[in-house]
């Protein structure tokens, strides 16, 4: 090592800054080494004699000290005896608010997005609208060759072959005994 | 109350509002600081502001403070820090060595200590003054301060051996400056 980082260990040593290790190895040195011996010679009383914390220092009035304690004795105290407490509430309550506002502002995303996807299903349309109620009238049942509520078969038949009967009025009868009417579509005219 | 009661005791009792605590520790260091303070800006009224500054922010932020380190050093950190602070903001050049006027004691001695003026205060006061800036603050908290070059790594924001550097290169270039001043080698 040169001497200048040797100067720089006395520097630490002198500081009380070096390990066992790195403080033998520079005593061990500076044992063999005149001119980092005669630097540490000299460091170390220029510490005491020439630049000493009383040739350092500089004094201030005592107007100004007068001020200086009375401004400290105006500041409010900090609280240093919970100084942990606050520190570590301090954290509780940031961490909480974060918590918070992120959850409550992913419900609101959530919402949202839920919200719109019901519009945007209410808005479909579909394509095969169900068939619209037919309502019967009289031609549609004259279409549909059903006779008219009340006429039996005998005043069908006795309408003859001109009437605008083109079937033949069936009578069904069905195992309750009931009797129901229709007209088998059947092309009489020829005959 | 005595004058061995450890920093940190008296620190506590001031932080619950002891006066007289508070008033044994300012009196402990203020030159200290003081001369620090006023060797980093060469301007006695302006020192007079910072150091002030300096023991309210230690007030209100004495819950930082770590009770394993040297109240000295935490002082000298927060007293540094004002200083850059306020040179940052005003964006003063720093060219103290070329402005004969604001040179040595004259005006950064205090009017008490410029009655009982030593030849060699000035002249340490030159030699400082003439300093680097780097070297004369590496300088000032090592010697003034007693703060190991550990925290002044930290303080100062540098890597360890570049603060030993500096402090290498200042007591060599203060010695240079005794010498011009005819302080020829020291017994």
């Amino acid at each position: 090592m040169e001497c200048d980082k040797w100067v720089e260990e006395g520097l630490l040593l002198v500081s009380d800054e070096l390990d066992e290790t790195r403080k033998t190895a520079y005593e061990s040195h500076v044992a063999s080494c005149e001119t980092c011996r005669s630097e540490m010679k000299k460091y170390r009383t220029e510490r005491s004699e020439v630049y000493s914390c009383d040739l350092l220092s500089l004094a201030t009035s005592k107007e100004f000290d007068q001020k200086i304690l009375d401004a400290c004795a105006k500041t409010p105290r900090p609280a240093v005896s919970a100084g942990l407490f606050s520190f570590a509430l301090k954290r509780v309550v940031v961490a909480t608010l974060f918590l918070v506002v992120g959850f409550g502002g992913g419900l609101y995303v959530v919402y949202n997005v839920e919200r719109a996807r019901n519009e945007q299903a209410a808005l479909v349309v579909p394509q095969n609208p169900p068939a619209a109620a037919q309502v019967e009238t009289e031609s549609d049942l004259a279409a549909r060759e059903l006779p008219v509520e009340g006429m039996d078969v005998a005043s069908a038949d006795s309408a003859g072959a001109d009437s605008a009967w083109t079937g033949a009025e069936a009578r069904v009868v069905n195992r309750g005994g009931e009797a129901s009417s229709g007209v088998i579509p059947v092309d009489v005219r020829g005959k | 109350m005595n004058e061995n009661t450890s920093d940190q005791i008296l620190f506590d009792r001031w932080v619950k509002g002891d006066r007289q605590a508070f008033a044994v520790l300012y009196d402990r260091y203020k030159n200290r600081i003081f001369g620090f303070i006023v060797r980093m800006t060469s301007e006695r009224e302006l020192a007079e502001d910072l150091m002030q500054e300096t023991f309210l922010a230690a007030l209100r932020n004495a819950e930082q403070f770590d009770r394993r380190r040297s109240l000295l050093s935490w002082l000298f950190g927060i007293a540094h820090k004002r200083t850059i602070d306020h040179f940052r903001h005003v964006k003063v050049e720093n060219d103290h060595r070329d402005d004969t006027d604001k040179s040595v004691g004259s005006k950064i001695e205090s009017p008490i200590e410029a009655v009982d003026n030593s030849d060699m205060r000035a002249m340490i006061s030159e030699a400082v003054e003439a300093l680097d800036p780097l070297q004369r603050e590496v300088f000032l908290l090592r010697e003034l301060g007693d703060v190991p070059f550990k925290d002044i790594a930290v303080i100062m924001k540098c890597p360890i051996n570049t603060a030993l550097g500096r402090m290498r290169l200042a007591l060599r270039n203060i010695r240079k400056e005794l010498e011009k001043r005819g302080v020829h080698g020291v017994r």
